[in-house]
């Protein structure tokens, strides 16, 4: 991708993260804190990490709807691993990363290697995960966190909120690994056209595999930090993430066709999402309002990104 | 008829179109006149099929105009050309592969009614249609089993079912024998003597000359000449349509020939190719001809891995393994693939990403690219292949055709390959970088590779190669140097092989429309083994109270899933199904609270009245919008989630007893809407298999542009499969809410994916096309039985999602492993 559409691309959703954030002040004067603005930053953490992972399979132009089956089964293993006398904080983080990897290996080889569609593949994931859950916990879920891992949500270094700094790292590290490696652009490749990747000798599957597990460890990693923020389980705590985390990456301009976009903007798309909502928490709208914006939202960036794509190639060619 | 010979029956007046990159066509003129074949010829890109696509109504000149019989004539879609009497023929057929043959003759003006179609008239007319052109084809053969040849046959049987008044042909011949290319030649003379006017558009001068009136050549979307054929000869309609001599634009033969670089020994694809034998050496371009699909592409793909051989190939004396492309390009063999687009470009990537991608392992250490290095490695392919770009961070896509090609040679260019394969290397690219790819062919040749050429282009492959064999039907029947061919002794060769075969393997195809039914009564039969089952393990199971049960929870799952299917049918989806469902329970939860007949009729239009609102907005955001139905119904979801939230926060409300027991009606024991389920099932399968909607969503589904080119109003069919699935999803929605009594923002949320599982389990193809209401029945009694049994063996409810998911993946699953099976590459 060329420097100005790279640019072009992520640029729109960040002015619009500034307008928005400037506009919420005019609403509630006490959104312009630095206060108010760190708030906002470490909850929406959660959601930046998770859609990181969602960008990972939108790149390779796929879709992972099992992220909040991932986040929520995450929760109740973290807490369940964690909580009571006894509970360990290295079992809490571990195997909840491992069951994640499993699932996105399994999505990976069901979209790759069976040649499911990536939307019936991760629905289908996502019911199972869902499902298990509920058996795992009989629908009364219980446990909690230990002090030392709650700090991971609720704890800041520096006066700067923890979950931010962790979520701000796994971005830039998601940028070397996408913009500056082999392995990044081979993704980026596939994502545009995975015949022609492969007739150029990339394999293929692997890549495509590997897509799905960094989108589920990353949904995990996400639910880690949500885990850390409220600090006990709640059955179905994932499933704002269906939405949200797709929303956040396609407003980011990261297109659905594959092999367009990246992760400067998804962490602006995660923002502009938490912003929305911390707004619509402020003008006592109910999540129904919210889910109304958001549907919205999503339908529109995708038609915005489309125009000026167009306008674009209109004026570039010829 | 009337009408006097040689008048104008089409005509195209100073007609200009461009597309991003290329001017496809400059001011064109061109007539075509009763009564007279016209030949159209010229190379790859010389705008031939721009003409006509602008023909057939498939899209609008940028400038000038059409005539008919001297009046102005607009031709908005495929539809409207069809009226005007113009029909086509295209080399790429645009025949549906999930119909069969006569349904695919028929298409766009089925025999019949209104709503049902008359079978036996289309089969009677496909069979004429076919005898016609002497052509023995079973009328219920799928499209998708027959053989190129046949396929070839069957659209021209299309067009020749209509009234044609104008008829053009798309290098109709490619595919067909010697016999088979005579008698189409006799049905053209024989049609322009009735009256009709003939375009005649192929690469087969010999052809052209043989059959033609009058020719017109066209080189870069310009018309050079339209000239008696009487008048012209063959040569020089070459030195027009190239536009100079032959000698300026290819490069001298290779002087002298070097080492064996490729050697097959007895190589052969199973079905395809072979075996065969052959060596390329360093420094010499050898060229493969024959009738397109006697085993050219196979021989590429073949060495390149992506299908399974016998025999041996090895690169300087060394066995390759050819397992992979990755294995191919690793030992020194690379591809330039013929379809630019669908296989070597990647459009939205920069110039600079397109050229160095297969070589930035040498251009990282320890997986981290030098940027620096990777632009400087660029920048000097795009200077040593003059490659027309602003910058080297330009998108691909926005190139033309011939710097676009650039690209792709720059790319393989680098790295020394020992085996360069050029698949129709000049396709869509202009005249004057023509010349220069030539030439960059024959240095790569100069420079020590071996070239294999594969090109439908006579002109080019005798221009190019020093050496040429002639493929048919998988062998090799002819070897010949450069100074031995020549474009008759290819194409007899080709045809001469390729006469004997005809029309031998069609019958051993099984595949026919009747086997409709295969699936569903597998499904059936599964589901009398999981009922024997229940009736075994519990007493209960088959007391009328829990049928009753049954047929009561199976209504709205199935009327759900039959609004599903209506849009997988068309390769759509609908993740909106749920929270109608959720969005009419709330709806009913304050409007049928009294037992008022006012109240009640009120509440039911309402809430189909959303039902059909969120597919009017699903409709309008895919169809209109040009969204993908992902990302529409995906906004859908949310924002109808929304609204089922603002209508009832939380489970509430109290619906009417009048509307629960009109809902909980039943007639002689059977509760009233199974059975008004079962009638609406019952019709949807008529209507699917021999009704005209049927027709049309099959045909969409299976190939929109198939469709489209045979007038089908496509949008419309879009358009009016989701507002049939809102409406479904809301009358499933009152069942629901018949079934809690309620409101309840989450009473539909399982149905998006149980009715997707119903849909796919029942068999309907997830990629569109294919598939039955009876199946589709199936699967939702599938579903709701195997919940009834689990909630009767003391299964925790929860088990339900876990279940649904899996048996979703494993349907799809065994459906994909099915549709993948003899397509090779994935």
């Amino acid at each position: 991708m060329s420097v100005w559409t790279f640019l072009r691309r992520i640029g729109s959703v960040w002015i619009a993260v500034i307008a928005l954030y400037l506009l919420s002040g005019l609403a509630s004067p006490a959104m312009l804190t630095l206060h108010q603005l760190l708030n906002v930053l470490q909850v929406a953490a959660f959601l930046g990490v998770v859609s990181l992972g969602e960008t990972f399979a939108l790149l390779v132009a796929g879709i992972d709807l099992s992220v909040a089956g991932v986040v929520t089964m995450t929760n109740i293993l973290a807490t369940a691993f964690m909580g009571g006398h006894g509970g360990s904080v290295a079992l809490g983080v571990a195997v909840p990363l491992a069951v994640a990897a499993i699932v996105g290996m399994i999505n990976g080889l069901l979209v790759a290697i069976v040649g499911i569609t990536p939307l019936i593949a991760t629905l289908g994931s996502n019911a199972v995960l869902y499902g298990g859950a509920l058996l795992y916990t009989g629908g009364a879920p219980h446990g909690g966190t230990q002090p030392g891992f709650a700090a991971l949500g609720q704890g800041s270094v520096g006066g700067l909120p923890a979950s931010m700094l962790i979520w701000f790292a796994i971005a830039l590290a998601c940028t070397v690994l996408l913009r500056h490696t082999v392995y990044g652009r081979r993704l980026y490749a596939i994502g545009a056209n995975a015949r022609a990747a492969r007739f150029t000798g990339i394999a293929v599957r692997p890549i495509l595999v590997s897509a799905y597990v960094a989108s589920s460890l990353l949904a995990a990693m996400g639910g880690l930090l949500l885990t850390a923020y409220i600090g006990q389980p709640a059955l179905g705590i994932g499933d704002q993430f269906l939405f949200t985390s797709i929303a956040a990456v396609v407003v980011g301009g990261t297109a659905l066709t594959g092999g367009v976009g990246g992760v400067g903007g998804t962490v602006g798309g995660a923002l502009l999402i938490t912003e929305l909502n911390s707004i619509t928490d402020i003008l006592r709208v109910s999540t129904g309002v919210q889910y109304l914006v958001q549907g919205s939202i999503i339908a529109l960036s995708v038609l915005l990104y489309r125009s000026i794509d167009r306008a674009r190639r209109t004026r570039e060619t010829m | 008829m009337n009408r006097a010979a040689g008048a104008a029956v089409l005509e195209v007046v100073g007609v200009s179109k461009s597309y991003p990159g290329v001017r496809a066509l400059d001011h064109v003129s061109f007539a075509a006149r009763a009564g007279e074949v016209h030949g159209l010829v010229g190379e790859n890109g010389a705008g031939k099929s721009t003409l006509m696509r602008i023909l057939s109504g498939a899209e609008q000149p940028d400038e000038g105009h059409l005539l008919a019989f001297g009046k102005t004539l607009t031709l908005a879609d495929p539809a409207s050309a069809h009226s005007a009497g113009i029909h086509m023929v295209w080399q790429d057929t645009r025949l549906v592969p999930d119909l069969d043959v006569a349904q695919n003759i028929a298409l766009g003006h089925e025999a019949g009614g209104r709503l049902l179609i008359d079978r036996a008239a289309i089969d009677q007319r496909a069979r004429a249609a076919l005898a016609r052109l002497g052509l023995d084809l079973d009328p219920r053969a799928l499209v998708r089993m027959l053989r190129p040849a046949e396929r070839q046959m069957v659209e021209i049987a299309r067009a020749l079912d209509g009234e044609a008044r104008v008829l053009m042909l798309d290098e109709p011949t490619t595919a067909l024998s010697a016999v088979e290319t005579d008698r189409l030649l006799g049905i053209l003379r024989e049609l322009a003597v009735q009256g009709a006017a003939i375009v005649f558009v192929s690469h087969r001068l010999r052809e052209v000359m043989s059959v033609t009136d009058r020719v017109t050549v066209m080189k870069d979307g310009e018309v050079v000449t339209t000239t008696p054929t009487v008048e012209l000869a063959e040569d020089e309609v070459v030195r027009l349509m190239v536009g100079r001599a032959i000698a300026d634009i290819f490069p001298p033969h290779a002087a002298a020939t070097g080492a064996v670089r490729l050697e097959l020994d007895g190589f052969a694809v199973p079905g395809q190719l072979g075996p065969i034998s052959l060596n390329a050496r360093a420094g010499v371009i050898l060229g493969i001809g024959g009738i397109a699909g006697n085993g050219q592409q196979a021989l590429v793909h073949a060495l390149f891995g992506l299908l399974p051989i016998k025999g041996k190939a090895r690169v300087d004396g060394e066995q390759l393994a050819l397992s992979s492309p990755h294995a191919a390009i690793a030992a020194g063999l690379v591809l330039v693939p013929g379809d630019r687009r669908g296989e070597a470009l990647f459009p939205p990537h920069s110039v600079r990403e397109n050229i160095t991608l297969p070589h930035l392992s040498n251009l990282a250490r320890g997986g981290l690219i030098f940027g620096a290095i990777e632009r400087r490695f660029a920048e000097a392919a795009i200077g040593r292949l003059a490659i027309r770009t602003p910058s080297a961070e330009q998108p691909v896509a926005f190139l033309s055709g011939g710097n676009q090609q650039k690209v792709v040679l720059a790319r393989w260019q680098i790295g020394k390959p020992k085996v360069l394969v050029f698949e129709e290397p000049t396709q869509g690219v202009d005249v004057g970088t023509r010349a220069q790819i030539y030439r960059l062919i024959r240095g790569l040749a100069g420079a020590g590779a071996a070239v294999i050429l594969l090109t439908s282009d006579l002109i080019e492959l005798l221009g190019l190669a020093d050496e040429i064999v002639v493929l048919s039907r998988g062998q090799i029947v002819d070897r010949m140097t450069a100074a031995e061919a020549s474009e008759e002794r290819v194409i007899g060769a080709a045809v001469r092989a390729t006469a004997a075969q005809n029309g031998a393997l069609s019958r051993e195809r099984g595949a026919r429309s009747s086997a409709r039914y295969l699936g569903p009564a597998m499904l059936g039969g599964l589901l009398a083994v999981m009922v024997g089952l229940a009736i075994w393990r519990s007493p209960y199971f088959l007391t009328a109270r829990n049928l009753a049960d049954l047929a009561t929870q199976l209504a709205p799952l199935a009327i759900a899933s039959l609004g599903q299917m209506a849009v997988i049918l068309l390769g759509g989806i609908d993740l909106a199904v749920g929270p109608t469902i959720s969005l009419v329970t709330g709806i009913a939860s304050w409007t049928i609270v009294s037992n008022g007949a006012g109240p009640i009729a009120a509440g039911i239009v309402l809430a189909m009245a959303m039902g059909v609102a969120v597919g009017g907005v699903n409709a309008f955001l895919i169809v209109r919008l040009g969204l993908s139905d992902l990302i529409a119904t995906l906004a859908s979801y949310s924002f109808v989630f929304g609204l089922a939230l603002i209508v009832r926060p939380s489970p509430g409300g109290e619906i009417g007893d009048r509307f629960l027991n009109l809902a909980s009606a039943s007639f002689g024991g059977i509760p009233v809407i199974a059975l008004l389920t079962l009638g609406l099932y019952i019709a949807a399968e008529c209507l699917l298999s021999r009704g005209r909607i049927g027709a049309r969503l099959y045909a969409t589904g299976s190939r929109a542009e198939a469709a489209f080119a045979a007038g089908l109003n496509i949008a419309r069919i879009k358009i009016a499969a989701y507002l049939f699935c809102g409406l479904m999803a809301a009358i499933a929605g009152l069942l629901v809410a018949a079934e809690i009594g309620s409101g309840d923002p989450q009473a539909g949320t399982p149905f998006t994916l149980t009715s997707i599982t119903a849909v796919v389990v029942g068999g309907t193809s997830i990629f569109g096309g294919s598939g039955t209401a009876i199946g589709t029945l199936l699967g939702a009694l599938l579903v709701i039985v195997l919940q009834n049994v689990l909630s009767q063996l003391q299964v925790s409810a929860y088990t339900q999602y876990v279940w649904t998911g899996v048996i979703t993946l494993i349907a799809v699953a065994l459906y994909a492993w099915r549709g993948r099976r003899g397509e090779g590459i994935a």
